[in-house]
């Protein structure tokens, strides 16, 4: 039985000498076992000498032992080696069995055929590639942006329709469960911010406004930011795995052939568990992170009545909308990014993979990008509302 | 084909399967012998790829063992285990290539970690295999590239790289068309005449049933053990119980 130890690479098992060498025939006696280790020994000696010698081959297998398909994969390719350089190629005295094995492998079938290999792009292409997709993909958001909207229309006109159940547990999963990780990382940048800014602004004699600094960086900007980016990593990048792997079991085909819309039916109640999510979560975050400052304060030895004289006189309501209104935008648009770039996935585990990172690059990108618009906007309508001091 | 022929080469004795408290399959014992191509029929959910699991000692069994060439196998331990892997190879019933690589590296992979034969030498065995399963032309495509039973095929190239002594199959002929399916039938035959591989197959086409089985067991989800034992031929003639035999001669059971 020649398959049971055929695999065994174990000391040298096969060998090859030169019978004859004459002008236009070279004889070759192979011994041994040709299983993958005796073959692994015999390659390349052998083929180069084939190559090198460029004549008629004879090879004599009396000795040959053992033969499994790998040591007839090596026969064959110094016969195709020989008669690719229009030479004749002959072997004796191989047992008949490993003959056999021999037939189950023909001569065409050991070459690797080339079509279908991928060319490496040139720099012309991979850029030009690369601005397509990027257009491409501006185009794919947008007709999602469009399909969502149709698809919250949709439900709101038949809220019946609306799995209840299934919004409350990815609020559960991307709200409550998120709340450590949200305080923690609120709570160290606020004491971070607070216990740093406390040196500078003393030199001034302007240390209680340190509760203003904080205050007012956690409610306008970092809160919302740090929470939305926090989400984009939890909550944004488990969507699009979920999604992305029922895309790669044609869940999502199943889904269009049965006449539902994927994005009625995956999209919408994860974007208004999110939708929800995110102001929950930042609140907590700004309270957290003012909370941090006074913290900081408290041990420089001021009261607490001070500090709350010092937060309600220069922070007001408008600062903590303008944080809440960025945050429901923020919710919307990092479980939407999510759920996008799931849908978007294409086939194989790595392309989950790839949905995953591109969901929270692009949530994050977006973010800020939005944040900027934010702020621009609310600077000049408080320029224009307000005289500045 | 040679004098132990006759001790078998896998030996399942009372094996208990089980999926938390559920036990799917309650003391089965049977033998493959060397050399033969050994069917396991049965409904769908009945614990087929189950036992092929416990077969390749994916699973510790609850109860009994597996022993392949005499050596305990459910029971071997790390070391033991990974030097009897070699003697098997494996397509499981969804393919399981991996996604990232083409048909080629697939394949090649098991040759990569297993040999030490230089790369031409890899890639024209690759093509060796990939040509016994009418694969040649894909060599480069990906897995996501691929027909299901483009894939299948390829996952049974894989299962053959290392020239294993036993081959597992999960339902290698499901979804393929009847002309490859038979193409992949004589495949088999060939392989198991003449290079001596055993096959233990899990498949419901009756075609392949017949073309290929030296013998076959049927398993049961009621009774959670095997319900006949034999060639298929003699079971299609003289079922032991109405579920052979309306298995056999595709009949709906009247009960
Ligand atoms: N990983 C698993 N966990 C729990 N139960 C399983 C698992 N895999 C299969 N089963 C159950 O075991 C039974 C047998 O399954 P399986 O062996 O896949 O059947 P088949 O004969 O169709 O291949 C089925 O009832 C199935 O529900
Ligand atoms: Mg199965």
């Amino acid at each position: 039985m020649p398959s049971a130890k055929e695999t065994a690479s174990q000391s040298p098992v096969a060998s090859f000498e030169i019978l004859n060498d004459s002008a236009d025939l070279l004889e070759l006696k192979i011994s041994g076992s040709l299983n993958a280790g005796g073959v692994a020994e015999l390659w390349t000696p052998t083929t180069q000498k084939i190559a090198q010698a460029g004549k008629n081959i004879r090879v004599d297998a009396s000795a040959v032992n053992l033969c499994d398909s790998t040591g007839a994969v090596f026969l064959r390719d110094l016969q195709r080696l020989a008669v690719s350089g229009g030479h004749q190629f002959q072997i004796d005295n191989l047992r008949p069995e490993f003959a056999k094995t021999l037939e189950i492998f023909p001569i065409d079938s050991i070459v690797p055929k080339k079509n279908g290999v991928r060319r490496s792009p040139n720099l012309v292409i991979t850029v030009g590639e690369a601005t397509w997709n990027l257009i491409e993909d501006l185009r794919n958001q947008i007709i999602f942006l469009g399909q969502l909207s149709a698809a919250l229309y949709h439900v709101m006109l038949h809220p019946r329709q609306l799995h209840v159940k299934k919004i409350l547990q990815i609020f559960q999963a991307a709200a409550v469960e998120g709340l450590p990780i949200v305080g923690l990382i609120s709570l160290l940048t606020g004491l971070i911010i607070a216990s740093q800014s406390v040196g500078p602004l003393r030199t001034y004699g302007a240390d209680i406004h340190v509760i203003y600094l904080v205050s007012l960086i956690m409610f306008r900007e970092l809160g919302p930011i740090m929470t939305a980016i926090l989400l984009a990593g939890r909550t944004g990048s488990a969507f699009a795995a979920e999604i992305g792997t029922m895309k790669v079991n044609e869940e999502l085909d199943a889904l269009k052939t049965m006449g539902l819309d994927p994005v009625r039916f995956l999209v919408v109640e994860r974007v208004i568990a999110g939708f929800w999510a995110m102001p929950f979560l930042t609140i907590y975050s700004m309270l957290l992170g003012s909370g941090a400052a006074f913290i900081v304060m408290l041990g420089n030895g001021y009261s607490l009545s001070a500090l709350y004289v010092e937060l309600t006189t220069y922070c007001n309501v408008t600062d903590v909308m303008e944080g809440m209104l960025k945050s429901f935008f923020f919710g919307v648009l990092v479980t939407g990014v999510g759920c996008l770039r799931g849908i978007q996935t294409r086939a194989g585990a790595s392309s989950v993979g790839i949905s995953t990172t591109r969901a929270v690059v692009s949530s994050i990108i977006l973010i800020i990008a939005s944040d900027c618009i934010f702020t621009f906007i609310s600077t000049t309508l408080r320029a224009t509302t307000v005289s500045m001091p | 084909m040679n004098a132990n022929s006759q001790n078998p080469i896998i030996s399942v004795r009372e094996l208990v399967a089980k999926y938390g408290d559920r036990t799917v399959l309650d003391r089965i014992t049977f033998e493959v012998n060397r050399g033969e191509i050994f069917i396991i029929l049965g409904g769908s959910g009945c614990g087929k790829s189950t036992l092929l699991k416990y077969m390749i000692g994916l699973y510790k069994p609850a109860g009994g063992q597996v022993d392949i060439d005499d050596e305990n196998f459910s029971g071997a331990d790390e070391e033991n285990y990974n030097r009897m892997l070699r003697k098997i190879g494996v397509m499981y019933q969804s393919g399981a290539l991996f996604g990232s690589m083409t048909i080629q590296e697939n394949v090649r992979l098991p040759l990569d970690e297993y040999t030490s034969l230089p790369l031409e030498a890899k890639n024209a065995v690759v093509a060796s295999k990939l040509a016994l399963v009418g694969l040649q032309d894909s060599a480069f495509k990906l897995p996501s590239e691929l027909s299901g039973g483009m894939i299948k095929r390829a996952a049974i190239a894989r299962a053959l790289a290392l020239n294993p002594a036993i081959v597992f199959l999960d339902e290698p002929s499901a979804g393929l068309d009847p002309i490859t399916s038979a193409g992949l039938d004589s495949t088999i035959i060939e392989l198991s005449r003449n290079l001596g591989i055993t096959f233990v197959i899990v498949t419901h086409e009756l075609a392949s049933i017949y073309a290929l089985a030296d013998r076959c067991i049927m398993l049961d989800a009621k009774t959670k053990g095997i319900i006949a034992t034999g060639k298929p031929a003699d079971l299609r003639d003289n079922p032991p119980n109405d579920l052979v035999k309306s298995f056999f001669h595709r009949q709906p059971l009247t009960s």
